[in-house]
């Protein structure tokens, strides 16, 4: 092969793309966070209020000195939802806290309790009597929590000297987990308009991913964790993956579903069902990296009927 | 940080990032890890501007970046030479379906059979189209030993898919 040729192909290469959805959504965040960036200190408080209000400075300058200056209305801002007026505050008073910690210990804490507190505000607004009627703001929530699992994803991608790499792996997990808990039970009650239950089952994939990207760090440092918790952690995946096939075998059973698309989905079902057998028997010899590969494979498959399955009926499905 | 920072860093967004996770996808092979790591090269970008610093190519600046989150991620997760499960179902996003698929697999695998240092160079110059300048930069080499690099990886690139 000549130097063009070879180079040709190479140039073939430019068809490697990021999907668009992702290349969107992470924009939108970067703006976002960009924004949030600027408005940090005591002027930042009153520069995000008046970004909500819009009204003549100096009646903001009134209102803040009545409420007891900027700090006292980040105050007031604690208990605020996404949604609300002072949300933008209470976003701000957290950055302007995080930038002013330098201990990175407790840098990572301050973090997973800024996360906790996005998981609580959607849960929140979710238990809310309006909710059915205020589906802008469950939608607000649901993408504060995905910020976060974007950004406690990426930070398990890289390796810093100054980070307890497993202990945030451990802490990051169990939030994605609880996220995934908070995100399937506001489906499970269908009470969601169609745009906003795609949007938190795209947060709950990406906290299922998120979680997965925790436990591949566990298991490879198992010597240095728990491996109880770890088998604990992946056996309640085998079983719910075990459940959700059920269910899938019960969709591609019912008669509205084409012979075609049944065949096609039973197939994968099965060696769905299988990987998840092989995955129960490495856990059971403690062999935590055979029962994680096995589960992803299995998880993986699941996916492929779960689209099948999604294609043949028009039902948000829940992993 | 200036409103203007702000507005740069979004235009190299736009410029930038599906050449960003390019390179990333490259070198590590998996979608999913090649867009968190693309995120994080913008983030690490943004807090490095939010302290108040200079960055005058940003290009360059996101390559560089995204060159030393690689090596972090080998050191956390080892090399990785085959395509992840959970990329088999999206290879069709990821190319073109007018050739086909053996091909543009054949060339990536060939590419991750290269040694770092000659994937870099190959991906840059040849598919990136960077001019070496920038590549000296990027790679911290001088000139001249970034052409020597280019000649030497395309050589092996010929072998290996001979």
């Amino acid at each position: 092969m000549n130097n063009n040729a070879i180079i040709s192909k190479i140039k073939e290469l430019k068809e490697i793309k990021p999907s668009q959805e992702w290349l969107f959504s992470f924009r939108e965040q970067l703006a976002d966070q960009a924004e949030i960036k600027q408005k940090t200190g005591f002027f930042s408080v009153f520069e995000a209020l008046s970004f909500q209000f819009k009204p003549a400075y100096a009646v903001l300058g009134v209102l803040v000195v009545i409420l007891g200056g900027p700090v006292a209305l980040a105050k007031m801002a604690k208990s605020s939802l996404p949604g609300d007026v002072l949300f933008p505050v209470k976003l701000a008073a957290e950055q302007f806290q995080l930038n002013i910690t330098m201990d990175q210990a407790t840098k990572t804490q301050l973090e997973a309790n800024i996360f906790s507190e996005r998981v609580n505000e959607l849960s929140s607004v979710l238990a809310s009597s309006n909710v059915t009627a205020d589906q802008s703001r469950v939608e607000k929530a649901a993408n504060e929590v995905q910020k976060q699992l974007v950004s406690a994803k990426a930070q398990l991608n890289v390796a810093d000297k100054n980070i307890d790499t497993v202990a945030v792996a451990r802490t990051v997990g169990k939030q994605a987990a609880t996220a995934q808990k908070v995100l399937r039970a506001s489906l499970s009650a269908k009470n969601s308009t169609t745009g906003v239950s795609e949007k938190i089952t795209e947060v709950s994939e990406i906290a299922d991913k998120t979680e997965m990207k925790a436990l591949e760090i566990l298991v490879n440092n198992a010597d240095k964790t728990d491996s109880k918790d770890i088998a604990a952690n992946i056996g309640d995946k085998i079983d719910k993956t075990s459940q959700t096939l059920k269910t899938y075998e019960e969709k591609v059973a019912d008669k509205s579903v084409s012979d075609k698309v049944a065949i096609n989905a039973s197939l994968i079902l099965d060696q769905s069902q299988k990987a998840l057998d092989e995955a129960k028997v490495s856990l059971d010899k403690d062999d935590l990296n055979g029962a994680l590969d096995q589960y992803k494979v299995s998880q993986a498959l699941a996916e492929g009927v779960a689209n099948i399955v999604g294609s043949a009926s028009s039902t948000p499905v829940v992993k | 940080m200036k409103i203007a920072d702000k507005k740069n860093l979004l235009d190299a967004y736009d410029k930038y990032a599906e050449h960003i996770y390019r390179f990333a996808y490259l070198k590590i092979g998996s979608q999913e890890n090649a867009q968190d790591l693309t995120s994080e090269a913008f983030l690490r970008c943004l807090k490095y501007l939010e302290e108040g610093k200079e960055v005058d190519n940003f290009r360059a600046f996101l390559y560089q970046v995204m060159r030393n989150l690689i090596v972090d991620f080998y050191r956390q997760n080892g090399r990785i030479s085959s395509v992840p499960i959970e990329d088999i179902n999206e290879v069709d996003s990821a190319v073109s379906l007018e050739k086909p698929i053996a091909q543009n697999i054949d060339i990536e695998n060939a590419l991750k059979r290269l040694k770092d240092d000659h994937q870099e160079v190959i991906i840059l110059y040849y598919l990136e189209g960077l001019p070496i300048a920038e590549m000296s930069v990027i790679l911290s080499k001088n000139e001249g030993a970034v052409r020597v690099s280019i000649h030497r990886a395309l050589n092996a690139l010929k072998e290996v898919l001979k």
